[in-house]
This record gives structure tokens, C-alpha cells and sequence, in this order.
């Protein structure tokens, strides 16, 4: 089973779709949104195929097209065990997303702008599907170059759409929003631009021949510019905000916006600057741990759904970064896992907030309850979402979990008494994930049911059912994870 | 007479108000604008025949040269700038045909445009000091006038004067510095200049010399302190005339002092180095954070011209034939990104007649591709990939690294993102939701005012998705300024 140029069309076919929205016009009506979730759907499938042709034969598939010469700039897309699960992965959470927002940007606008307004509606499905494209590009590059302009190309997307269908401050969040990430993103691009400088070639491959001073400085810039994304205590300001305020199907795949600076650590620095980025091992070890117990307490304190969630996203997004600032071969993989499982159940998660925000017109957890009679398949695939963050079997959590936590154990063991407290205060801080994810759950799900929300209906089926579908790729990954396991180590090998 | 690219603009700047004087005044700006089109594309058919024969061997009109002999010397840095004055030229001649249909004396607007752009090819072009102060002269003049050219608003003819007077002090300065620099070598021709400098030292007097031509161009291309005529000019001009001063007669000056540093003064290239790496943070400052506190966007688009000017500088500072490329490459870029910018406020003050952030709130439901394009210039100029801005920011920063001066590369990289903060209020404006109620019947802009948009959107898009043409052409002009030993 060969098609040709697999990785272009994944990145070619949601823009060549993204085209024809914008040519097609207004008529389109809401067939704007099943082009952009078909042309996923098909670049999901265009990975699937990779994908397969990896697990038969693990060598990388590398494709290159020309781009610019004498700007020494390649067009190289790369994929191998550790970047296809993440674009695939990514990809499939875009797809459902699109699905789930046909519906509900549709009430969106209608909320905001009264009535139908066809052409903000394509608007919406043009710049989604750019986000889509953002993602794959950023984890199948092979140059530095290449990763940051699809970096920028999700920021504008990201930018547009908060500002024309966010919530109440959306206007004023947008621009921070943009700021924050603009700032991570200039910073890694000086550490790419570096990197240049020192060994002319912009190629990730070639970061290894880095030697020293200019080693450690490009590991700091692009590692302090990934950090600000990744939302780690200090830098986390934004997120809960832009979370919180973003309409909900983007809300639901920011969690892996702010998750791939995991895998992008990993890909630059762990696979190709490993003896550098051991230097910076324990102290991001403890920063990611002041993030965990700061995020899961910052959690703790939140009454609206939306910023629950949101919150959490920083807590969570540290389990994976103490997992792969372990340096172990198991606690790298394990972190890489754990993002993936934690952006599939952060997106349904997000996304059941938002059906009962559609549903219900609510956000306030202290005004709902006993939902679970009137819904009882969003109560559902919210259970599945707090069981995949707080890794219980047999969902994806579990595994990636233990996984990255024998990795983390083990440096603990073979390092100072340090490695070995964070170890066993990380585990302890797991603890808390389970606090909140299972009390929102008594709070929306059970319990009394106000008056208020007596004539709630249930969700309509285009929202429930990619969720589901995510929910059962959750459950495969958790009862089997070989699936995913023997892409990874195939990738990663620390020397 | 000099050379067809030349002449032809010539030629049609004295036809063009003759045309237009038979003609009935209705339709006058319409058919002068098509005359001078002609001229346009005349001269850019003629450079466009010559490109390959100049990147062998520049062509000299006269072929021989004595001391004070006026000379053309068509080399490739020259094509360049004359590439970016022609697109410009021609592109708000088109976009001036609906533009300025309700303006009097229209005729003569267009022969005063090509007369510009004629003092901008020919002081690109210039083999000795005395053609370059010629044509540079043809363009401040004709300049200040086209920045007056409403003459009945407070506010051009306000700017026009400031201008004027500014740039005439920085005229004289040039002169001054000129003569210095005949005085100490006997000849005006550059490529002769460059030889004899080479040959002896120069001592106090040649510092002097070149003090003085910084200091005259400078006013001219807003270096931070002489940077005060921007604002005003650009604003109170027209806006197809704002966007060629912006795109291709700041970059001339620019340009200019691009040729004079490393043709003229290699001699003194150590010092200049921190000097203009000096200048180029206090543009990058003053431009980005007055940019922020302005609500009128084409003020907004001066400031950033100003920080702009403070990137390319970024490349001279550099001193290496790989800033000076990017240098170059910049100057093209941004005088395509700024003009396409003017261009597009130009469309929206065309059919709203406002230019203040908070009136242009909803423009872009109802003018959606004049936005469209809109966005693009502002993203460009954010140096968002995959547009040009991008490909020539990234050459600037990669530039100043390999010249060891990472602070100066790291100032680029938060200036600009400072400079993201007024950008994008832009953007917000042109995508909020509408408020006004003037807005309410508002139409796309005329299509003879989308052609040149839709086309320099084009071009942004191209090259910075394939910046090779450009970035050979810049690269071989800058290796042409760094050895002038091939000249002679």
C-alpha cells in the first residue's frame, strides 16, 4: 500500500480545502464545516497509512521539496516513531473538533452576532483548518526554520478566532494572548538563529554537532521560549485566561498548543542535545513539580467549568515535562505518552464544558447539578475525561503514567536524594488530579437538579459522537499500549 | 540622452500634461494616468532587456568618463532600487486614476510622480557625486510638492513646508559634504573616489565629508533625531504618494548611504560599525514606541517606517557582505510591505474618508479584500512567515550574530514584538464588529484601486514563499558594493 507523497497531502489537503472555503463563499452555508473535517478526516487517514507503513518497516519516512536555496531553507517533513503518533494524534483531535464546532460556532454567532452570518461562519472554518495544518507541520519539520513559520501560522488563526467568537474579554485576552506566544515564539527563533550561526544549517538533525557555550545557550533559548508555551509556573498567566475565554471547540485542542512544546523538547533537545539538556535536568524536574502542585491547587479554587479545565491543563502539562526532565529512556517516553493521553482527554473534557454551555448556557458549577439523568452520554464521556487525567485503568492515563513515573523512579534512584524527593513529591501531587477532576463531576453531574434546568435536552449527536470516538482510542491505548509504545522507543534511544 | 530607462520617463512626464491639457477635465486624471502607465512600462520592459547584460558588466553612459564628467552607471544594485521605484511608480500611477479623479490639476500629478521616480532611478543609477545630487534634487523637489499637492488642506501644506525645510537643510548639508570629498580627491566619479581613498588616508576632513552625507541623507531616510518631517509627510500627503515615499524614496536615501559606506568609505569601516548599530536601536525604540500611542494609522505607519528603517540599519551595522545583503533585501521588502500598506488605508480613506483606528472598527466585513490585504502587509511587517518580512528579518538577525553582536539581534527580535502591540490593533479594528453607522452602505474599493493592492499582495506572498529571484539579486548587488575594484 503505497500513496504517493503521504506527509505532503496530510498538509496540502486541509489547505487546498481551507482554498476552496474561501472561493466557494457564502453558499456554502454550513458545508464549510464538513470540507474542513472531511479534508482532516483524510489527512488523518494520509498519517494512519504512514503510520502503518512504519509499523511494518520502522525505518522514517523523509520527504523534501525545495524551498529556498540560497537561505539555506528546506522543506523537509520527517516522520518516525516519535513525530507520527503526535500529528496523528493532533490531527484526530482537530477532526473531531470540527465535527463537534458545525453546531456550535453556528450558536456561537448567533449568541454574539444575531442570526445567521454565513460569511463569519466559513471565516471560522478557514482559519480552524489552518490550525489544523499548524499542528502536523510543527511535528513532522525537520528544520528549525520550517517548525517556527508553522508555530506563527497557528498564532494568527489562534489570534482571529479568539477575538471574533470568544467570550466576554475576548478582545483584550487575544492581545495578551498573541503577545505571550509571539514572545515564545521569537525566543525559540533566536535560539534556532543561533544554532545557524554556529554550524550553518538551519536541518534539526545537524543540532548535534553543537558543542559548549553555544550548545547550552541554544538549549536555554529554546527551551525558555518552548517553557512560556508550555505554560510552567511563572509563565502560566496566560493560559487560564485564554483558555477560559476562547470559544470552546478551540479551547478544547489548546491543551495541545500548550502540550507540543513537550514533544518539541523532545525532538530538538532530548534527541539531539541530550548531554546539554541534562545540565537543565533537575531544576526543570523542580520547576515542573511547583507547577503541578501549584496548577492542581489553582484548579482547586476554580467555580467556572471553563477555567477548571483550563487550569488543570498547566498541572497536567507538567507531569509530562517532569517526565521527560527525568532524562530516562522510560521517563522520556512515558512524557511523550502522558501528552498524548492528556490531550485527548483534556479535549473531551473541554468539549463536554462546552456542550453544557450550548445545553445549558451555564458556566457556573455552583448553578448546576444532576445532570447526569438528563445527559447521560456527556456525563459519560466527562467520567472518561477525569479518569484519562487522573490515570486510572484501564484508559491511556494509566499506562503513560506508570510508564513515566518508573523513569522518574529510576533517576531517583541512580541520582542525589533530590532526583529521588521530586520522584516521590510528584507522585504524591498525582494525587491530587483525582480531587479535581471527580469533584466537578458530583457538581455538574449528580446531586439535586435545579429548576432552572429542568427542560435540559441531550446533546445533539454530530457534538457526542467524536468525542466518543476519541474515548474509545483513549480505552485501545490504555488496555494495549504496544500500539503507541513500539512507535516510541523505536524514536527515542537516550546515549 | 541617458538611457531608455531614463529617458523614456522623460519623455512621457513632458507628454503626459501636454495630453492632458487637449483633453476634457472629466476624464483627464483617467487618460494622463494611462499616458504615464506607458512610460512605466516602457522603462520596465527596457531594465527588465538589460537585466542579464547587467549582471555581467555594468553598462556606462558615457562609456568613457573624465574627472568631473557627468555619468550613468547601470550597475546591479542600482537595477534594484530601480526595480522597486518602477513597480511603486507604476502602481500608484494605477491606483492614482481613481484615486485622485476628483482633484484638480491631475495632468500635472503624474508628470511631478514620474519626475520622482525619474530622481530616484537616476540617483541609484549615479556614477558621480554630481549626477547623484542632480537627481536627488529632482526627487526632493518634486516630493514636496506631491506632499502639498492639496493645497487647499492646513495640514499638507504644513507638512509640505516642514519637509521642505528639513530636506533643504539636508540638501545643503550633502552639498557641503560633497565638495569636502572633491576638495581631498580631485574627482567626483565614485568608482575614482573609491581608488584614490583606497590609495591615501583621508585624515580629519574625510571624516568630516562623511559626517555630512550621513547627516544630510539621513534626514531624508529618518535616522531617529531628523526623523521629525516623517510623521507629518506621510500623513498629509496623498496616500498612493505617501506609499512611494515610503516604499522607494526613504529607501533611496537608505540606499544611498548603503553606496557611500561601502563604496566610498571602506577605509573607515571600523567605526561606523557601532554607529549605526547605535542609530538602529534608537529607530527600533522611538519608532516602535511612538507607534504605539498613535490612533491615526497612516502616522502609525510612519512610525513604523522609522523602526523599519532602524532594522536595515541593523544590516549596515553588521558590515558584512551578509547584512549588507540584507540590507538590501529589506529595503526592497519593506518599501513593497509599506507601500502595500498605504496603499490599502489609501482604499479605506477613498470610500470611508477616515483614517482613525476607532472609525475603521467593521471596515473588514464590508471592504473585505482591500483587509484581506491589509492583514497580509501588517502581518509582513510583524515579519510573520511565510510572507517576505520574514525571510529578510530573519537574514537581518542572522547577520548580527555572525557579526558577533547577538544584543543587537536580540533588541530585532523585542522590537518587533513590541512592535506587534500597535500592529495588531489594526488588525482588531478591521475585524471588530462595525459600529459606526456611516459605515452601513460602504462598498469594496473600485477595481482600479484593487489592481495594484491585489498585485503587490501577490508579490509579498511570493517572495517570501520563494525569496530566491530576490535574494540573488540583493546578494549580488551587495557582493557588486563590497568589491569595487570590478568597477574600474
Amino acid at each position: 500500500m503505497s500513496v504517493p507523497h503521504p506527509l505532503l497531502q496530510s498538509i496540502l489537503i486541509p489547505l487546498i480545502a481551507a482554498i476552496v472555503i474561501v472561493i466557494a463563499g457564502k453558499k456554502l452555508k454550513e458545508i464549510a464545516g464538513w470540507i474542513s473535517c472531511g479534508s482532516l478526516i483524510y489527512s488523518t487517514i494520509m498519517l494512519t497509512l504512514a503510520g502503518m507503513r512504519i509499523w511494518v518497516n520502522p525505518a522514517p519516512i523523509y520527504e523534501e521539496y525545495a524551498w529556498s536555496e540560497l537561505a539555506k531553507l528546506k522543506f523537509g517533513l520527517l516522520a518516525d516513531g516519535l513525530s507520527l503518533p503526535v500529528a496523528l494524534i493532533a490531527n484526530l483531535i482537530c477532526a473531531a473538533c470540527a465535527a463537534y464546532s458545525i453546531p456550535y460556532i453556528r450558536h456561537r454567532i448567533e449568541l454574539i452576532y444575531g442570526g445567521d452570518d454565513w460569511g463569519l461562519y466559513r471565516f471560522y472554518f478557514v482559519l480552524y483548518t489552518f490550525f489544523a495544518i499548524g499542528f502536523t507541520g510543527i511535528s513532522l519539520s525537520t528544520n528549525l526554520i520550517e517548525m517556527y513559520l508553522f508555530v506563527e501560522l497557528v498564532l494568527i488563526p489562534f489570534y482571529f478566532l479568539m477575538d471574533l467568537f470568544g467570550y466576554i474579554d475576548r478582545h483584550r485576552i487575544a492581545i495578551m494572548c498573541f503577545i505571550w506566544s509571539h514572545v515564545s515564539a521569537a525566543l525559540f527563533l533566536v535560539g534556532a538563529v543561533l544554532a545557524y550561526v554556529k554550524i550553518g544549517s538551519f536541518e534539526i538533525s545537524s543540532l548535534s554537532s553543537l558543542m559548549g557555550m553555544d550548545a547550552l545557550l541554544v538549549c536555554f533559548f529554546i527551551l525558555i521560549g518552548w517553557l512560556i508555551k508550555m505554560a510552567v509556573f511563572g509563565f502560566h498567566v496566560w493560559v487560564p485566561w485564554v483558555h477560559a475565554e476562547h470559544p470552546t471547540c478551540i479551547a478544547a485542542i489548546l491543551a495541545t498548543i500548550v502540550g507540543l512544546g513537550n514533544y518539541v523538547i523532545v525532538r530538538l533537545l532530548v534527541q539531539h542535545l541530550f548531554a546539554t539538556f541534562k545540565i537543565f535536568s533537575i531544576p526543570l524536574m523542580i520547576w515542573a513539580l511547583i507547577t503541578m502542585v501549584y496548577g492542581a491547587f489553582l484548579t482547586l479554587a476554580q467555580d467556572d467549568v471553563k477555567r477548571l479545565c483550563a487550569c488543570s491543563t498547566i498541572s497536567q502539562n507538567a507531569y509530562s515535562l517532569l517526565g521527560i526532565a527525568s532524562c530516562t529512556a522510560l521517563g522520556v517516553v512515558g512524557g511523550v505518552f502522558y501528552f498524548i493521553s492528556h490531550i485527548i482527554g483534556k479535549c473531551i473534557l473541554f468539549s463536554v464544558a462546552g456542550i453544557l454551555v450550548y445545553q445549558t448556557g451555564m458556566r457556573d458549577m455552583k448553578r448546576l447539578g444532576g445532570l447526569a439523568s438528563k445527559m447521560p452520554l456527556t456525563a459519560a464521556l466527562f467520567v472518561i475525561g477525569a479518569m484519562i487525567l487522573s490515570a486510572i485503568p484501564p484508559l491511556s492515563g494509566f499506562q503513560a503514567e506508570w510508564i513515566m513515573f518508573v523513569g522518574i523512579f529510576r533517576q531517583g534512584f541512580q541520582g542525589s536524594t533530590t532526583g529521588l524527593l521530586i520522584a516521590l513529591i510528584g507522585i504524591f501531587a498525582t494525587f491530587l488530579t483525582l480531587i479535581y477532576t471527580f469533584w466537578p463531576i458530583k457538581r455538574i453531574f449528580f446531586g439535586p437538579l435545579p429548576d432552572e434546568l429542568k427542560n435540559v435536552k441531550r446533546a445533539p449527536l454530530v457534538m457526542t459522537m467524536p468525542l466518543l470516538i476519541l474515548a474509545i482510542i483513549s480505552i485501545i491505548l490504555g488496555v494495549y499500549p504496544d500500539i503507541l509504545m513500539k512507535f516510541l522507543n523505536s524514536a527515542i534511544s537516550l546515549s | 540622452m541617458f538611457t531608455p530607462i531614463i529617458d523614456s520617463l522623460l519623455i512621457f512626464l513632458i507628454i503626459t500634461p501636454i495630453i492632458g491639457f487637449f483633453v476634457p477635465k472629466k476624464s483627464s486624471c483617467l487618460i494622463c494616468g494611462a499616458v504615464s502607465i506607458g512610460g512605466y512600462i516602457i522603462s520596465m520592459a527596457y531594465l527588465l532587456y538589460l537585466l542579464p547584460q547587467i549582471f555581467r558588466n555594468p553598462i556606462r553612459i558615457p562609456a568613457k568618463t573624465s574627472p568631473i564628467h557627468t555619468s550613468i552607471m547601470i550597475d546591479v544594485p542600482g537595477s534594484l532600487m530601480t526595480l522597486l521605484a518602477l513597480v511603486l511608480g507604476l502602481f500608484a500611477a494605477i491606483y492614482s486614476m481613481r484615486f485622485m479623479e476628483k482633484d484638480p490639476g491631475t495632468p500635472l500629478y503624474y508628470s511631478l510622480l514620474m519626475a520622482m521616480i525619474t530622481g530616484i532611478i537616476g540617483a541609484s543609477y549615479s556614477g558621480d557625486l554630481f549626477t547623484l545630487f542632480i537627481f536627488w534634487e529632482l526627487m526632493c523637489v518634486t516630493s514636496y510638492v506631491l506632499v502639498g499637492f492639496r493645497k487647499d488642506l492646513k495640514e499638507s501644506v504644513e507638512a509640505a513646508i516642514k519637509y521642505m525645510l528639513m530636506s533643504g537643510v539636508g540638501s545643503a548639508t550633502i552639498l557641503f559634504g560633497m565638495s569636502l570629498l572633491y576638495g581631498l580627491t580631485g574627482t567626483l566619479n565614485l568608482p575614482r573616489i573609491a581608488l584614490s581613498l583606497k590609495a591615501g588616508e583621508g585624515g580629519l576632513w574625510l571624516y568630516a565629508s562623511l559626517g555630512m552625507l550621513i547627516t544630510g541623507f539621513g534626514i531624508k531616510a529618518a535616522i531617529v533625531p531628523l526623523h521629525v518631517w516623517v510623521p507629518d509627510a506621510y500623513t498629509a500627503a496623498p496616500s498612493p504618494i505617501s506609499a512611494v515615499i515610503a516604499g522607494a524614496s526613504t529607501e533611496l536615501a537608505v540606499f544611498v548611504i548603503c553606496k557611500l559606506l561601502f563604496f566610498i568609505f571602506p577605509a573607515i569601516k571600523v567605526s561606523w560599525m557601532e554607529f549605526f548599530a547605535a542609530f538602529a536601536t534608537l529607530n527600533m525604540i522611538l519608532g516602535n514606541i511612538a507607534g504605539l500611542l498613535q490612533n491615526d494609522v497612516k502616522r502609525m505607519l510612519a512610525y513604523s517606517s522609522v523602526a523599519h528603517i532602524g532594522y536595515i540599519f541593523i544590516g549596515i551595522a553588521a558590515g558584512t557582505k551578509l547584512g549588507l545583503t540584507a540590507a538590501l533585501l529589506h529595503i526592497f521588502n519593506h518599501g513593497l510591505m509599506k507601500a502595500l500598506a498605504f496603499l490599502c488605508i489609501g482604499a479605506i480613506i477613498y470610500r470611508i474618508g477616515a483614517r482613525n483606528l476607532g472609525d475603521l472598527a467593521g471596515v473588514g466585513r464590508k471592504m473585505p479584500i482591500t483587509s484581506t490585504a491589509f492583514t497580509i502587509a501588517v502581518l509582513g511587517l510583524i515579519g510573520m512567515p511565510p510572507l517576505n518580512g520574514f525571510i529578510s528579518k530573519l537574514i537581518l538577525f542572522m547577520s548580527c550574530l555572525d557579526s558577533g553582536m547577538l544584543w543587537l539581534g536580540i533588541l530585532l527580535i523585542i522590537f518587533s514584538a513590541v512592535s506587534t502591540g500597535y500592529y495588531i490593533r489594526i488588525l482588531k479594528a478591521l475585524i471588530a464588529a462595525p459600529k459606526n453607522e456611516k459605515l452601513d452602505d460602504v462598498k469594496e474599493a473600485p477595481i482600479l484601486i484593487l489592481i495594484p493592492i491585489c498585485c503587490l499582495v501577490f508579490l509579498v506572498v511570493l517572495l517570501g514563499v520563494w525569496p530566491d529571484p530576490i535574494l540573488k539579486f540583493a546578494e549580488e548587488s551587495s557582493s557588486w558594493l563590497m568589491e569595487v575594484g570590478r568597477y574600474v
